[in-house]
């Protein structure tokens, strides 16, 4: 019980650190912010047609060129740039020293900045959930088409959510791993095998997955090779 | 019950092209330290270290026989850490960072904690948030709350910053007790302080603490 209590406010503390400087920031820039939300929301639809339209067509390529990796590179730069510009209010450098100091799991701090990160992607996540809704389900023939939509969409919000983390924790070597996510994306969309397709999406999906619980999968990879150590160990003795 | 002891082995830290440390080692039992050396040798930078708060590149820290970096909740268990300037949410109140800091140490309100906040005389400014509170209070608040759940090692790093003279005596008088039980590490520049502490001098440089 007091654990949870200590993560919750762990988590209250944080969340009320970045309301209060974005709130700050706004107040700040409020022109630009305007001008943004002006040029967004624009009856000439550049929401619509700079980010809408590429995601859905990230989803569900017409005609899968080298062009859509460049689509997907522009989209992670951009929540990569929202990071960076929120980075203060996300995590909370002035208050690290003291707190990190704490007998408070690396995990317990890891799940508080995954939260807080989540909570400051709120605007961004709107161009895919109305690409979600705005997909061209009916041109999707067969329901391999549309769940081969979901997947791909899945594992590119996941690409980016691991690498925002990664930037946070200035894992830039993960960086490495996430890129191949788009590689894997591109060739499923080329190949032409449904099955292989699915594969790919899939294991592009699991392979971002990984960089958002990368503790989780280290570990689980550490108890497999001390395992294997253990099991050499024993014939050795034997 | 275990022997209080902290021992470092090999220690390396690095910032961009800067050597802060490459091998260092040492070992310090119970008693009074105040580490010394010129601006920008390392002496913060080794109290995070020894703190956890930031992470060596090479190296090992224990606490107690307890690795700072494989296991590092219960290392962190043994110790207290008061940093240079106050590095807490400004709008968190003195008693909500002792109630947190009581939360994650699972541990209550110490005599000792109780004492040194009345000696202090800031118990009436604890329902102050830390951006209301002056500078002095914050960092009174801060050494009270470094002395919640009993820990083996205390880590100063500028203990008497913004402090009156007659909190630095109320500080130093309680720290004397500690002496023979506990470590206690302080990085100060008033010399007339670690004086009346009678601490141990330890120079520090690229390879060694002695």
């Amino acid at each position: 019980m007091r654990n949870r209590s200590v993560t919750h406010k762990l988590l209250s503390y944080r969340l009320q650190w970045y309301y209060e400087l974005i709130l700050e920031k706004i107040k700040r820039s409020k022109s630009i912010v305007i001008f943004f939300a002006i040029l967004m929301l624009a009856p000439f639809g550049l929401f619509d047609a700079f980010l809408v339209q590429p995601i859905i067509n990230i989803g569900y390529p017409k005609f899968p060129t080298f062009s859509i990796v460049f689509f997907m590179l522009i989209l992670q730069a951009v929540f990569l740039f929202w990071v960076k510009i929120q980075e203060e209010a996300v995590s909370a450098p002035a208050v690290k020293k003291y707190f990190n100091a704490l007998p408070i799991s690396s995990f317990k701090h890891y799940l508080v900045n995954m939260t807080v990160l989540l909570v400051a992607n709120n605007i961004l996540w709107i161009p895919f959930l109305v690409a979600l809704f705005k997909a061209p389900y009916s041109v999707m023939t067969d329901f391999i088409d549309q769940l081969l939509f979901v997947l791909n969409i899945s594992a590119l919000i996941t690409s980016i959510f691991a690498m925002q983390l990664q930037w946070l924790y200035r894992h830039y070597y993960a960086f490495i791993f996430l890129l191949m996510v788009d590689l894997l994306l591109y060739v499923s969309y080329i190949i032409q095998n449904e099955l292989y397709s699915f594969i790919l999406s899939l294991s592009a999906l699991i392979l971002a997955a990984l960089f958002v619980f990368p503790w989780r999968f280290q570990f689980a990879i550490s108890k497999i090779l001390s395992a294997k150590k253990r099991r050499k160990a024993c014939q050795k003795s034997n | 019950m275990s022997k209080i002891q902290l021992k470092v082995q090999n220690l390396a830290k690095a910032f961009l092209l800067k050597k802060v440390f490459e091998n260092l080692s040492f070992e310090l039992t119970p008693g009074c330290y105040a580490i010394l050396g010129p601006i920008g040798s390392g002496k913060s930078t080794l109290l995070s270290l020894l703190a956890g708060s930031i992470s060596p590149d090479r190296g090992i820290i224990t606490i107690n026989g307890v690795s700072l970096e494989k296991r590092p909740v219960r290392a962190k268990k043994y110790l207290s850490y008061v940093p240079e300037g106050v590095h807490v949410y400004p709008f968190m109140t003195g008693h909500e960072l002792i109630n947190f800091i009581r939360c994650v140490k699972r541990s209550a309100l110490s005599s000792e904690t109780e004492k040194l906040l009345f000696e202090f005389g800031i118990k009436e400014n604890l329902s102050q948030a830390f951006n209301q509170m002056t500078v002095e209070t914050q960092r009174k608040c801060l050494i009270a709350a470094a002395t919640l759940g009993n820990p083996d090692i205390y880590i100063f790093d500028q203990p008497t910053q913004e402090l009156s003279d007659e909190a630095k005596d109320t500080l130093a008088e309680y720290l004397l007790t500690l002496q023979d039980k506990k470590i206690v590490i302080i990085v100060s520049s008033d010399m007339n302080f670690v004086n009346s502490l009678e601490a141990k001098k330890l120079s520090l440089d690229l390879n060694s603490l002695c």
